[in-house]
């Protein structure tokens, strides 16, 4: 019997169903954020971690010279740059990493297969695992920011700028999130979740200047940097905050741009070649192996 | 039957072991653990990823860093062999304190944790050395990257081979003082299962108060945290290892010597570490909670 007549043997006609699709995504998020809490000193560590990091950055900043953070455009405080790049990283883990480490997880557990084969979308419930990685980075954010103001650090806060960073966050997260798509695509493929996630977030943080600006960087590796969405997305939240401009000022209009344009195109080939993948893995019954 | 007369009946006969068994069984311990690395190719490629990239970052921030003030808070100008020998220094540091621990809930969570220390002791000790030196291992294979990546990248380093071998007993010393404080947790966490984080956070505490990527003397701005990090093994084990190796400083200028002194002071905290170790292990034992997670 070849795959395709047992596949059809075996599939259900789908059901039409009832529950509404958000309040799927909400109950995928809740799961998420019960499982997640009870591992309470993970989070106190992941917490503290990231204090620790703004307090290392904060006396960093007084041996580092303004000029170079100057030219980038972002003012004359290495804290306040450091600083951002610290608040929005977890955006950043969330939007490369979330979805590989939710199929590595079940892998692990060996839970996937039997979530892949409910009646619930797969996308449904990794969508309320992202909303669930958001809302724990918007927690992150709305710490540090605030520590990062009583260390000095010069940001503009206001509602225009508040805005903004809203619609930039978001933007940063559907620019990355192909890139996680394709991460999670490789983790079904090749069975290996955390270093692939974890590299993709390191290689990305370092080329778009997390810690220091790209201008810095030789001409070939700052073309690297510019292939990159996540460059454009701390320029624009960088260079908002600090001058306490809208998204309407040029240079943040333009990376939101390229940000969307990034979106646009490299979505669907994300989701083509992860649903190739994903096909392959049910087909070859490889779902559960790890 | 009392617990005591159970254990007992089923006791290995020690005598039987040899000092030779002994040896060859922690090499078989630290063997087969370096076997299980290397057959993970993906990761060992990242690991290699990591020295390189961590390494790069601090180059870059080198560039932004200013010589003069760190002249001026008594350190050479050379913020890449500053930042680099405080990174390869901190590759010790969870491998010392919290791997042990984490190679322990490994096994419990595999369900082989209560045959291992089921055995006679004294193929548990030669497989908890093993697991030490494992560590040990891998942490220098990452400890030698990174500042051979750093001195790629132009870190001025000393060429006295005189210092270097300083800087080898240094080493060994800031190892064995945080292995104790590995060993000792690692028992701890038989019976407090929620230890392992709390390792792992206290690593990040320790890597924060030694002043990894910057001078130690910002934190006189801060009395408490000063003091605080004086009160840590680390910060005197990276003082010494970078005056060593950046400035070539003797052990026998006062400064060293103070340093050396309050990091031989936490010696005896090795042996402490197995009576620790010892104790909460029986006690497991006795309860029967050796696989309990």
């Amino acid at each position: 019997m070849s795959i395709d007549a047992l596949i059809e043997l075996l599939s259900e006609p789908k059901k039409v169903e009832d529950t509404n699709t958000f309040r799927k995504i909400w109950a995928a998020m809740i799961r998420r954020a019960k499982i997640r809490l009870n591992y309470k000193t993970w989070m106190l560590f992941d917490f503290a971690t990231t204090l620790f990091m703004v307090f290392t950055y904060f006396l960093l900043s007084f041996i580092i010279l303004p000029e170079d953070i100057s030219k980038a455009g972002y003012g004359s405080s290495y804290f306040t740059f450091a600083l951002i790049g610290i608040a929005i990283s977890h955006y950043i883990t969330a939007s490369l990493r979330s979805l590989s480490l939710t199929i590595r997880l079940e892998q692990f557990y060996g839970t996937l297969e039997t979530i892949l084969s409910t009646p619930t979308d797969f996308v449904i419930l990794f969508l309320g695992d992202l909303m669930y990685y958001f809302l724990y980075s918007t927690i992150f954010l709305i710490i540090i920011i605030p520590l990062g103001l009583l260390l000095g650090a010069n940001l503009v806060m206001n509602v225009i700028t508040l805005i903004t960073l809203v619609i930039l966050i978001v933007l940063l997260m559907m620019s990355n999130l192909p890139i996680g798509i394709l991460s999670a695509a490789m983790v079904l493929k090749f069975k290996q979740g955390n270093p692939i996630g974890w590299a993709l977030t390191w290689i990305n943080q370092f080329f778009a200047g997390t810690f220091f600006p790209i201008t810095i960087l030789p001409s070939f590796a700052r073309l690297f940097s510019l292939a990159l969405p996540l460059t454009y997305s701390l320029d624009a939240i960088r260079y908002s905050l600090i001058w306490g401009v809208s998204i309407l000022h040029p240079r943040v209009l333009s990376d939101a741009i390229v940000m969307i344009i990034y979106s646009v195109v490299s979505y669907p080939i994300a989701v083509k070649v992860f649903k190739k993948v994903y096909d392959d893995a049910r087909r070859k019954g490889s779902l559960g192996i790890y | 039957m009392s617990v005591e007369e159970c254990l007992k009946v089923l006791k290995f006969d020690e005598k039987t072991h040899g000092k030779l068994v002994f040896l060859s069984r922690t090499w078989a311990s630290w063997y087969f653990q370096l076997k299980i690395f290397f057959s993970y190719k993906m990761q060992l490629a990242l690991e290699v990823i990591d020295i390189v990239l961590s390494t790069l970052i601090y180059y870059f921030i080198s560039f932004l860093v200013s010589p003069q003030d760190l002249v001026k808070l008594g350190y050479s100008p050379d913020y890449v062999a500053f930042a680099v020998s405080g990174i390869a220094l901190s590759r010790y540091i969870w491998t010392s304190v919290a791997r042990l621990a984490h190679k322990m809930r490994h096994e419990i969570s595999s369900g082989t944790f209560e045959s291992l220390a089921a055995v006679d002791i004294d193929n548990f000790r030669s497989w908890l050395l093993g697991q030490v030196l494992y560590g040990f291992t891998w942490s220098s294979t990452v400890f030698f990257g990174t500042l051979l990546t750093g001195f790629l990248l132009g870190a001025g380093f000393t060429r006295n081979p005189l210092m270097w071998l300083q800087a080898f007993l240094i080493v060994i010393l800031v190892v064995a003082v945080h292995s104790a404080i590995g060993i000792m947790a690692a028992g701890m966490y038989i019976m407090h299962k929620q230890l392992e984080t709390l390792l792992v956070l206290m690593s990040v505490v320790i890597e924060f108060f030694g002043g990894v990527i910057y001078p130690l003397s910002l934190l006189l701005n801060y009395p408490i945290l000063y003091y605080i990090a004086l009160l840590i093994p680390f910060t005197h084990g990276l003082e010494l290892f970078r005056r060593t190796i950046i400035d070539g400083a003797t052990l026998t200028s006062p400064m060293m010597l103070l340093h050396l002194g309050v990091l031989v002071a936490f010696i005896p905290l090795v042996y402490i570490s197995f009576k620790v170790f010892e104790h909460y292990l029986n006690i497991a034992k006795k309860k029967g909670l050796l696989s309990v997670y």
